[in-house]
């Protein structure tokens, strides 16, 4: 259940640790985002820069203030799947996108659920070191 | 006087049993004249009896667990029962990877029964409740039992604690190792 001021970790090397949504997107008048949903999203925290880091994913770092939007990959609410298993992380993390929907990162650092596989995030999948 | 009456009763009973079931009760109104009513058999009864639930759930069992194995983990009285601490593999009989995590609670509630796992990803905890007489679930089998029970049956509390499950898969692999 995300929405509107929800703290969330972001799980890729963009630079981000801790962004906050200030919109969930496609989901009006009032709702809340769950795993596949894109937010609009505030970096609150990020990681410093540091000048040993060049090419694509220099020019692909955010800082604290960048105004960004993001996939969710995991809830702390428990999402049923169609087989009628219930699955449940134990925090809620995003990932960044650009504006066509492609991740800005090059590596994500843990875990993704199997759900965005079917929202087409494909990339998100075969980048993440295990999907659950 | 009494006496008798109630034997004449009794007569008229046993009477009315050993004649047959069609039994015309004759009483005249003023204006239709005599009024014959019919008193049909018994219809025979539905499943033989058994009452309607147990029927029902007697069938979904056979239906999603022919053999009885996942009956039995849930079973009380089998001294191999699925319990909360165990350590077990979920196998599919589709392509799905199969599914490795400590039981956390067992949920009983006939065919809808389910077992919460518990698992951990770098560091990172993930719950999954699975329906256990899902016809996709193929087995469940139980890796490790603890070698002394925790006094409940649901083991909500161990969640961020020191208690709580580490990972799974990396543990029971360093074991094999061992053993090998």
């Amino acid at each position: 259940m995300i929405y509107l001021k929800t703290m969330l970790k972001c799980i890729d090397n963009s630079g981000a640790q801790m962004v906050e949504c200030i919109k969930v997107l496609r989901k009006n008048p009032k709702n809340f985002a769950s795993i596949g949903d894109k937010i609009v999203c505030v970096v609150q925290k990020a990681r410093p820069s540091t000048s040993t880091i060049t090419g694509a994913s220099a020019s692909n770092r955010v800082k604290r203030g960048d105004i960004v939007r993001a996939v969710i990959v995991r809830t702390k609410k428990e999402t049923q799947r169609p087989d009628g298993s219930v699955i449940r992380f134990d925090d809620n993390a995003c990932v960044l996108l650009n504006k066509n929907d492609e991740p800005i990162a090059t590596r994500i650092s843990s875990v993704v659920a199997k759900e965005l596989r079917d929202k087409n995030f494909n990339k998100i999948v075969s980048l993440a070191p295990k999907v659950v | 006087m009494l006496l008798q009456s109630f034997k004449a009763l009794r007569a008229t009973r046993s009477s009315l049993i050993s004649t047959p079931i069609i039994q015309t009760a004759g009483y005249k109104t003023q204006y239709l004249g005599q009024k014959v009513v019919k008193v049909y058999q018994p219809l025979p009864k539905l499943r033989e009896g058994t009452p309607l639930m147990k029927y029902v759930k007697e069938n979904q069992y056979k239906k999603l667990d022919p053999n009885g194995v996942k009956k039995s983990l849930l079973d009380k009285s089998n001294p191999s029962l699925l319990r909360s601490g165990d350590i077990v593999r979920i196998t599919y009989n589709n392509k799905q990877p199969p599914l490795v995590g400590m039981v956390i609670a067992v949920k009983r509630n006939g065919c809808d029964s389910n077992i919460l796992l518990r698992n951990s990803y770098a560091k990172l905890g993930v719950e999954i409740r699975v329906p256990i007489f899902n016809p996709v679930i193929e087995r469940v089998d139980i890796l490790k039992r603890p070698t002394k029970y925790r006094s409940r049956n649901k083991l909500y509390y161990i969640r961020g604690t020191k208690l709580d499950v580490t990972d799974i898969e990396s543990s029971l692999k360093k074991q094999q190792r061992r053993s090998n």
